[in-house]
């Protein structure tokens, strides 16, 4: 079964330690923000992987979270690192600013190296 | 509309070229594999011409031109007209406007080069009057090769796709040197069978030789000098 815009969100809650659904520090539409900006950054890096959707990326919804993910399973985990990172640049309490750092650039050298 | 080459049938040598690139090329997605193996496979096609399919056509009567469609239509395209024949003699080709000779043995291929047009419309109608000889290449949207082409051409096509996609930046899979070897080694057979085919699939066959019929040479022999 292919991978969901939810199954991002839930990744990225676990590397956030933000995984109590009655009290979750980032509300749904931020990590969603994140997922959207991260999809566009994949596309910037890799064009090759939107092939089959024409090259298209169009921002989703609250409600469209069970949409399956527009780039094939094998870079699933790029986009939690991502989502991760841009959340962790928030200023604000809970943030470590070095490894919002690290993740992102995990996530980028993953699109681009053979070996990350 | 997405221009992803799909095959559409079940053609096991494909498998076979597919399984070997994505096992051999880290980080491949199954969508540049089929956009970079389709560029690959036209890419020998066009040069090669190894892919030939004799057409037979109905005469008209009055009729000068004539649609080329190969039985493999689906999903090939015409790339190159090779020969024509009516009534077992080979006919010549001529570029340009060759309508006012009007004299029967010549014909011009169209810009859609799936279209022929003869100097002069046949005067009866006859079954099966023409035979066109095409080179085929596959349609952009498509990968399906013949399976003994394939399985016969199955290193070339590897190594032109995988050069091709070594020499694409910023991928994981990037790496110039392969891609130089794997370009070499492409050209290489690419080279290799154009002159197989050229010299009519004979192994040791010379890939091409002075026409007998030509004027120049059969009167040479024989030329008289008045003694």
């Amino acid at each position: 079964m292919p991978r969901t815009y939810s199954d991002v969100m839930s990744r990225a809650r676990a590397i956030l330690q933000d995984e109590d659904s009655s009290n979750y520090r980032y509300p749904d539409q931020d990590i969603l923000d994140g997922v959207n900006d991260a999809l566009l950054e994949v596309r910037r890096l890799r064009a090759d992987l939107f092939a089959s959707a024409d090259f298209a990326v169009a921002d989703k919804a609250i409600g469209d979270i069970t949409d399956p993910l527009p780039i094939p399973d094998m870079y699933f985990s790029v986009l939690p690192y991502f989502v991760a990172g841009y959340t962790m640049l928030r200023d604000d309490e809970f943030s470590l600013d070095s490894r919002a750092v690290n993740l992102l650039n995990k996530a980028t050298s993953q699109l681009l190296r053979a070996a990350a | 509309m997405s221009l992803v080459p799909t095959i559409t049938s079940d053609n096991n040598s494909y498998q076979r070229l597919r399984t070997t690139l994505l096992s051999r090329v880290s980080g491949l997605s199954d969508d540049a594999l089929a956009i970079e193996l389709g560029n690959a496979m036209q890419h020998f096609l066009q040069m090669t011409h190894v892919w030939r399919e004799t057409v037979e056509v109905n005469l008209i009567a009055g009729q000068t031109r004539y649609k080329v469609s190969p039985r493999a239509s689906q999903y090939a395209q015409v790339n190159y007209i090779i020969n024509v024949e009516a009534d077992e003699r080979p006919l010549r080709p001529l570029g340009g406007d060759f309508i006012s000779r009007g004299t029967w043995g010549h014909y011009k291929v169209e810009d859609s080069f799936d279209e022929i047009e003869l100097s002069t419309a046949p005067t009866t109608t006859k079954a099966q009057g023409l035979k066109v000889v095409v080179g085929l290449t596959l349609k952009p949207d498509k990968l399906d090769m013949p399976r003994e082409l394939i399985d016969r051409y199955f290193e070339a096509l590897i190594a032109g796709t995988q050069a091709r996609l070594y020499e694409t930046p910023n991928k994981p899979y990037t790496n110039l040197d392969e891609a130089k070897r794997c370009r070499r080694e492409f050209l290489a057979d690419v080279s290799r069978t154009r002159r197989a085919v050229n010299a009519g699939n004979v192994k040791g066959s010379p890939p091409w030789a002075f026409n007998r019929q030509a004027p120049g040479r059969s009167r040479r022999g024989s030329r008289s000098y008045g003694f």
